[in-house]
């Protein structure tokens, strides 16, 4: 579309400014789109500049530092004895030990059989009983991940060994004294205070978020299913196979089975589960707001009890909710009963058709969702200074144009944000999926792999692959593949929205 | 003073997280998974045999968990040493079990013992290949018919001799009855649960369908063969129509069985189906027999396929008038009679060699071995009747008094041994050179294909629904219901890994 000037925009009939603005959102999106593509690499290239920039230091440091410096290469914290550092040198050496220690106890064992995941087979006597234990893939994989990430954390420290001993070099032909334990301690309590203090919370994190995240993508490029359990068999690598056949529908090394099936389900799945979350945000964000802007005109009585009574589906707790809801709509729920008496005959909610069964997801998720949107909006009309709109009125604005003007620039600075986790929420939603209709509505599909329903989202499906049959390798993939396309909406959202692009224009 | 409140409270949240590790209870436990309403009497037993060896179970404690949870099977998938030292399952579970060497081989003595004690159809399901891998210990796992005697005295299908539904009586038999009863009746219901595919199989082995399974060593599924569908097997030809398929007369029977009026796609108003919920059945027993509910009164429920589960819950709703038969006798449009079979389950009882008191000495392996044995005799089995209805497999508590005149498993074992050849017009009785199974009433469960329950549950549910809305798509012509027919036996064969 040809770029035009302001003068030729102003010059436009009414009709044609808002055609002009739904086609110029719509060309530029794939423009938006690319040029957050590219920004990616520009992104890493500046952290990998900066984490180069660290060990440059350290490059220096073996470079123009004296023997003594080189020499905490070999053993850490040399340096530091060297210039009388003591207790800090007995650090080192004592991480140093208890390192090479775990290496050699541990680590190596491990390690050494990551290539493959294991090669000796368990073996039991004529009654079961277990002679040799043989090798556990799953213990395998696990140890030998954390043995890496302690190796990599260690690498870090053993060049903070080496700077240290160099900054020492440097500090002694300036002080003649480098800094002492009691230095040391004083910098954590002052200016190095956020580290004491976020120590244990950056530990626990790595602990149980990252570690565990780090193994469950590595199972992705494995075979860990149901036919290769551990500790009685063993799984291997398969690269990237899991992911060729559940996204191409063509298996690599032939290892997969079904995987016609599987990338099938895959995007018959993801279709249906973007399609769910487009439709939930916008009918919940839409309805919510025309419900608060209609308690929130003054002619309307009782606002606290309208208030009241939307908080109430908040108070009790959502799956409650929806277990209640789901036995409502059953065959004989109490639904069907009530039509029944005033001669309506009974329709099959939840178990007729697939498009039916959708439509009323989507409802019961607006009498769900629709409150917190309320509320919000609620907070945020209230919020907006009533002297906007005397304003307007005294330059003889109408209703529509307040709300166009005033109101609705308002409501979507502030809900922009939220609109993201709320769709995020919704690819994610389990509990209204599962505990509604446990995925499954109307004619079951066939061509549906693994216990995959027809309303499945791809989180129930997840679920039903690792819960109910074992297919760990696939189910981590799905994961993955529910990761990048969460992460791709919430990031390509974030950066175009106004609350982040105009971060100053709301006082 | 702000720095030293957040060294505090980080100082606080350190000593918690020690302290609650610290808290870690050190007790060694003995873990046992049976059926989850059968936990007081596990307990109790176990107990009593820990008592007899209170050596080799000294700082031992006894812990019992559902096995009927999702979480237990799960738990064993994911760590089989943190699985119960004994447990009991359903005999389609052992293939997975084995796979996971999570089952000791009975050998030796303790196979004779198993052979001696318990029922020939019992013990032979403990088999995969030629090794033994449990105690068989509940033989109750199958489904008949239960029935209101109100519902059908007097009526055609009454055999007023017996008191009871007359032999041979068919779906059709029964909607007639209820209509000629008359009454309350006229709303009577008879159900069984077409969207179960453990139900819908009877069917398809009363027209002489069926399956086998090969497993290597290891307890994987080398093979699954499958004639349900369009293939038939190697060396047979039909030669009554070119396109002959078991799964067509399946389809005719089931289809017959929710219409029987043969002619237009309407669900005859007798037939009870419920989809969608988690349990049909089971649900629907409890509505449809309470007299209190709307749907007791109006529509009340005049019959029921289902198991020994359901006994003692249908003996109080209905009193005197509970009774129990095998199963009804199935008819195509052809006119073409087949007495629908069971799809006979059971319930052993394993042992976990991978467990960490097992794994300890291979006398402590031995010592859960008795303990297997000792949950799965006489008296234990006796114990578990009185508390919960289960019928036993054990030899000598079947000859119990209390068992014998027990009805719903009379009708059980009547179905057991129910004589089912196919009629003497059917041409294709000898398709495989042999009356299907074992020409009685049921197919045992022993192994089934990996992939199996799933499709077979689709084609319940796809029948029923297509039937019920009339929008019929897979079965609309002869042609797609071959269709859907070869596709469902291909994917039930195609599972082998």
């Amino acid at each position: 579309m040809r770029q035009i000037s302001s003068l030729e925009y102003l010059a436009m009939s009414r009709g044609r400014k808002i055609w002009y603005k739904i086609c110029s959102f719509i060309l530029d999106i794939p423009r938006a789109i690319g040029k957050f593509i590219c920004n990616i690499p520009k992104a890493i290239w500046k952290l990998m500049k900066r984490i180069g920039a660290w060990f440059m230091g350290v490059i220096d440091a073996i470079h123009y530092g004296n023997w003594k410096t080189r020499m905490s290469a070999l053993v850490w914290g040399f340096g530091c004895f060297a210039y009388r550092q003591i207790a800090r040198g007995i650090v080192y050496l004592a991480y140093q030990i208890i390192f090479i220690l775990y290496i050699v106890f541990f680590g190596s064992t491990y390690l050494a059989k990551f290539g493959t995941l294991g090669t000796v087979l368990q073996e039991r006597d004529e009654m079961g009983f277990v002679i040799v234990q043989g090798d556990n893939s799953f213990e395998i994989l696990l140890y030998s991940m954390l043995t890496l990430v302690i190796i990599l954390f260690t690498a870090v420290v053993m060049l903070k060994s080496i700077k240290d001993a160099y900054s020492n070099q440097l500090g002694y032909s300036i002080a003649e004294r480098a800094a002492t334990m009691k230095d040391d301690a004083q910098q954590f309590l002052n200016h190095k205070f956020h580290l004491t203090i976020l120590a244990l919370p950056s530990l626990t994190l790595a602990v149980f978020t990252i570690v565990p995240l780090l193994f469950m993508i590595l199972v992705a490029f494995t075979n860990y299913n149901r036919n290769t359990l551990p500790p009685a068999n063993l799984f291997t690598w398969v690269g990237f196979d899991n992911f060729a056949s559940i996204l191409t529908g063509q298996a690599l090394g032939g290892t997969a089975q079904d995987a016609g099936k599987w990338s099938y389900t895959f995007w018959h799945l993801l279709g249906w589960t973007l399609e769910w979350a487009i439709i939930a945000t916008l009918s919940n964000l839409f309805l919510g707001m025309i419900l608060a802007l209609i308690i929130n005109k003054r002619s309307i009585k009782l606002k606290k009890f309208w208030r009241t009574c939307l908080v109430t589906v908040i108070a009790v707790p959502q799956f409650i909710s929806l277990l209640l809801v789901s036995k409502m709509f059953r065959n004989e729920g109490i639904i069907n009963t009530l039509m029944g008496y005033l001669g309506v005959a009974p329709v099959k909610w939840l178990n007729d058709s697939t498009q039916l069964a959708k439509i009323v997801i989507i409802l019961v998720n607006i009498w769900i969702g629709v409150p917190y949107t309320v509320l919000t909006c609620t907070g945020i009309l209230m919020n907006i200074p009533n002297d906007l709109y005397e304003a307007a009125k005294i330059d003889g604005a109408n209703p529509v144009r307040m709300f166009g003007k005033i109101t609705l620039p308002y409501m979507m600075f502030v809900l922009g944000p939220s609109l993201i986790t709320t769709f995020v929420g919704n690819i994610n939603n389990f509990n209204i999926i599962f505990l509604l209709t446990g995925g499954q509505s109307g004619t079951m599909d066939p061509k549906l792999a693994m216990s995959a329903g027809d309303v499945d989202l791809l989180i129930t499906w997840l679920y039903k692959l690792t819960v109910n049959s074992s297919q760990y390798d696939m189910a981590s993939v799905l994961g993955i593949l529910i990761f990048i396309v969460v992460a791709f909406f919430s990031l390509f959202v974030y950066s175009r929205i106004g609350s982040v692009k105009n971060e100053e224009d709301f006082q | 003073m702000k720095k030293i409140l957040c060294f505090v409270l980080v100082l606080m949240l350190v000593v918690a997280s020690v302290v609650t590790l610290a808290a870690c209870d050190n007790t060694k436990t003995l873990l046992i998974w049976g059926p989850g309403d059968h936990e007081d009497v596990y307990l109790e037993w176990v107990q009593k045999f820990m008592d007899q060896y209170p050596e080799q179970f000294e700082g031992y404690k006894v812990q019992f968990a559902g096995s009927g949870d999702v979480g237990a099977y799960a738990a064993m998938n994911v760590d089989p040493s943190t699985g119960a030292a004994v447990y009991t399952f359903s005999n389609d579970q052992m293939a997975n079990l084995v796979n996971l060497a999570s089952l000791s081989p009975v050998i030796g003595d303790n196979l004779t013992w198993s052979e001696e004690h318990n029922s020939q159809a019992a013990f032979d399901a403990t088999f995969i290949g030629d090794k033994s891998y449990a105690y068989p210990c509940q033989a109750d796992n199958g489904y008949y018919m239960y029935y209101n005697k109100s519902a059908f005295r007097g009526t055609a299908v009454w055999d007023s001799t017996n008191d009871t539904l007359k032999e041979g009586y068919t779906f059709r038999d029964l909607y007639a009855a209820l209509d000629e009863k008359g009454g309350d009746w006229a709303k009577g219901k008879v159900t069984w649960a077409l969207g179960d595919s453990w139900y819908v199989s009877g069917v398809f082995f009363a027209v002489g369908g069926d399956y086998e399974v090969k497993y290597d060593e290891a307890g994987k599924q080398s093979s699954a063969d499958c004639w349900f569908g369009f293939t038939l097997p190697e060396g047979v030809t039909d030669n009554k129509k070119g396109d002959y398929t078991v799964g067509m007369d399946a389809y005719e029977c089931l289809k017959n069985t929710i219409t029987v009026s043969n002619t237009d796609n309407t669900v005859n108003s007798h037939y009870l189906y419920s989809d969608g919920d988690k349990n049909p059945l089971n649900d629907n027993i409890d509505i449809y027999t309470n007299p209190d509910n709307a749907q007791g009164k109006n529509t009340p429920l005049a019959a029921a396929v289902c198991g020994t589960w359901k006994a003692k819950k249908l003996q109080e709703a209905w009193g005197d008038d509970y009774g129990a038969t095998v199963l009804p006798t199935l008819e195509t449009n052809d006119g073409e009679l087949f007495a629908m079979k069971n799809f006979a389950g059971y319930k052993h009882i394993g042992v976990n060699p991978q467990n960490e008191f097992a794994k300890q000495s291979r006398e402590n392996l031995e010592l859960l071995h008795k303990l297997a044995q000792y949950l799965s005799d006489k008296e234990a089995s006796l114990a578990r009747y009185e508390a919960t209805g289960a019928g036993p497999s054990n030899l000598e508590a079947l000859k119990d008094p209390k068992i014998a005149a027990d009805s719903a498993l009379i009708a059980l074992n009547a179905q057991y041994d129910r004589v089912c050849k196919y009629p003497d017009n059917y041409s294709k009785a000898d398709l495989r050179g042999q009356v299907i199974g074992n020409g009685l009433g049921y197919r045992i469960q022993d192994s089934v294909p990996a992939n199996y329950w799933t499709p077979i549950q689709k084609f319940g549910n796809n029948l029923y629904i297509e039937f019920s809305s009339g929008k019929l798509e897979n079965f609309a012509s002869r042609g797609k219901i071959m269709d859907y027919l070869a596709a469902l036996q291909t994917e039930i064969s195609q599972a082998a890994q």
